[in-house]
């Protein structure tokens, strides 16, 4: 094992006492096959497991190993978490652990939360799963709040209040632990909040720092903001879990939306929203950042995964934003390397300028700011919304659930109201003739597709890919499904009888490998789309667990 | 996502039509997200407006007060005329059938 020189000052501090998943089996996670103790399969989230029992000849012969109700009909998008033999998984108003053999419940615990709360979550009532770290679970709340649980008991061992959540905050995110500081992001873009990155101890629920996204008057980067009040209700969310370099010692956190979205009401760039930050772990500082949307007026996200990985010797980040560019950077300097469309159609820019990395804006976004009827593809929902990418080591290929959705939308003077939409804009959703979204093999440097399945109804889940050149991910309509990652050809499907908007992992335990996942309609598409394809697909959420046919 | 909404408009007269439009930008800004664009969505995760029983004034209001199964409570927040405007746009269907007699 290689030792980093913030592990070994982690060590020291922790004066030689041993614990259950240490900093070290954190950082090693993607070598054990035993345990997935992070996020997104690895601290760099590539999604990606070398186990190849399951593979390319025989996935045909998956069959389910077993099925846990989840007691739950809103939308399933967490991350289930593996450790000696027992699986960590959440709803938005439950924790469990669960035999991962027989799926067999160890204990369940239960959370309250005021009436009110779900209606500061904009796009679906979800929970993106736990951070595991000496022996405790974190989660976060809807109604903002920051919980530690004891991983053999689930008894709550602290809860930290972030800010309250009916001004329009919340939290769905998975936590990140880097460096030894528990790490999340808030949600609420949508209701005038100014976002923020947060850093906790995990062993009290001290609050160690909070990094605003959208800075105030007179500190870096309020030159981008108008001399007004318009940085209190910035936006610049950060709901999705950060990916962390232990070697860099740096943590990489995406930003949302600048609000409202009329981006008339605040000329300039808006920094940091639609940013990618690299941060300190320990202190929240800024180390550099990158803007991939400056002045956004689309809703256009950079809060998606920012996934680790080397190629052509360069460490760089990948993204699949919302805006239908997937940017390629120099992870040590946020400088860009590629800059491709992932989707056939972007109204907005034609490329982004690989010198300055900022985008060739077309006339529609000068028209979107100035408060013309526009219509704009990818619409608010994004090229990509929500659901992970995998990246392939092997085939070098990066696999995403691409959409194909554009929207109607003009500026309105906004309204500001604590805890309701504060859009600033009327829209609607323009639809293609044909599919909604496609699964797209494609290579993050050119942007080539390699190939494609396209889908009726958008696919929210988040995709897996495998040694076994595997590809798994599934449909809203309920198919689990597998691909070979190398041509496309479809190997298996499987009815899980709800929808799947969660994010498939693996693992193995005396010798066979499984596919588990969260299932189970909601999110955003199902709530906001009017998809009324989607009647006959019922909510219900549950975990299955796949492996080969004895 | 207006359009239609408010070409049905003039049929009502008055205050009514004032109300319905209130109505239009208070379901747009509450309760599209869940309950979908003019009121469109599968039913699966949330109701299905266009079912509510146009008879049920009481219910409707409760519901949105106080909240009903995974609905949250808006009380604290919504006025008494965006309550009743709501009820207008739901009970008219979005402006699509006329506002029921027996409810008002």
């Amino acid at each position: 094992m290689k030792l980093t020189s913030s592990m070994i000052a982690l060590s020291i501090a922790m004066s030689g006492v041993a614990f259950a998943q240490s900093a070290d089996d954190l950082v090693n996670d993607t070598a054990t096959f035993g345990n997935v103790l992070t996020y997104g399969m690895g601290y760099g989230q590539q999604r990606f497991s070398p186990l190849d029992q399951i593979n390319a000849d025989n996935a045909g012969k998956l069959v389910p190993a077993w099925v846990y109700s989840l007691d739950d009909s809103r939308g399933q998008e967490s991350f289930p978490l593996l450790n000696e033999g027992v699986m960590y998984v959440t709803t938005h108003k439950s924790t469990m652990a669960l035999d991962a053999k027989t799926g067999k419940q160890i204990w369940k615990v239960v959370l309250d939360y005021p009436a009110e709360t779900p209606r500061v979550a904009c796009c679906g009532i979800v929970n993106r799963g736990v951070a595991l770290y000496d022996g405790k679970l974190y989660r976060t709340t809807l109604d903002a709040n920051v919980i530690a649980l004891d991983a053999s008991t689930g008894e709550e061992v602290w809860k930290s209040n972030s800010i309250d959540f009916k001004a329009g905050y919340s939290f769905t995110v998975a936590p990140l632990i880097a460096d030894g500081v528990l790490i999340v992001g808030i949600s609420g873009g949508e209701y005038g909040i100014r976002g923020y990155i947060e850093g906790y101890d995990p062993m009290t629920g001290e609050r160690l720092w909070r990094t605003y996204t959208v800075p105030e008057p007179g500190e870096p980067g309020s030159e981008t903001w108008p001399e007004t009040d318009a940085w209190e209700r910035g936006g610049g969310p950060a709901w999705l879990t950060g990916t962390y370099d232990p070697d860099m010692n740096t943590v990489f956190w995406g930003t949302g939306n600048a609000g409202p979205w009329n981006a008339g009401v605040r000329p300039g760039d808006n920094l940091y929203t639609t940013s990618i930050l690299a941060l300190d772990p320990k202190t929240g500082t800024i180390k550099w950042h990158y803007q991939t949307t400056p002045n956004d007026p689309f809703d256009y996200d950079a809060t998606n995964e920012l996934v680790l990985a080397e190629i052509d010797d360069q460490k760089v980040i990948m993204q699949a934003n919302r805006n239908g560019f997937f940017y390629v950077l120099n992870r040590e300097d946020g400088t860009l390397v590629a800059a491709n469309k992932f989707v056939d159609r972007v109204d907005w820019a034609d490329s982004i300028d690989l010198e300055t990395g900022r985008p060739n804006e077309t006339p529609v976004a000068a028209a979107a700011r100035s408060g013309e009827q526009v219509e704009f593809w990818p619409g608010a929902l994004g090229g990509k919304n929500w659901s992970p990418i995998a990246y392939n080591p092997q085939t070098g290929l990066v696999y995403i659930n691409t959409q194909n959705i554009g929207m109607n939308y003009k500026a309105v003077e906004p309204t500001y109201r604590a805890g309701v939409f504060y859009f600033g804009a009327e829209f609607s959703w323009s639809w293609p003739e044909g599919d909604r979204g496609y699964l797209r093999a494609m290579d993050p440097m050119t942007g080539d597709v390699k190939w494609q399945d396209g889908s009726a109804i958008p696919r929210y889940a988040g995709i897996l890919s495998t040694g076994g050149n595997l590809v798994f991910t599934g449909k809203q309509s309920g198919e689990f499904e597998a691909f070979n990652a190398e041509t496309g050809d479809k190997l298996y499907e499987f009815n899980v009888g709800t929808g799947i908007v969660g994010q498939p992992m693996t693992w193995e335990m005396d010798g066979t490998q499984y596919v588990s996942l969260a299932v189970g309609s909601g999110a955003v598409y199902t709530l906001f789309s009017g998809d009324e394809r989607l009647a006959a697909t019922p909510s219900g959420g549950a975990v299955w667990t796949f492996k080969l046919m004895e | 996502m207006t359009t239609l909404a408010l070409l049905a408009a003039p049929v009502l007269a008055g205050d009514a039509v004032s109300e319905f439009e209130l109505g239009v930008k208070t379901y747009r800004d509450f309760c599209a997200h869940c309950h979908g664009p003019e009121m469109v969505n599968p039913g699966t995760n949330s109701y299905d407006l266009r079912k509510w029983p146009t008879d049920n004034r009481d219910g409707f209001v409760t519901a949105v007060l106080h909240g009903r199964g995974d609905m949250p409570a808006w009380g604290d927040i919504l006025l008494p005329d965006e309550v009743s405007a709501l009820w207008r746009y739901v009970a008219t269907r979005g402006g699509k059938e006329p506002f029921p007699d027996s409810s008002d």
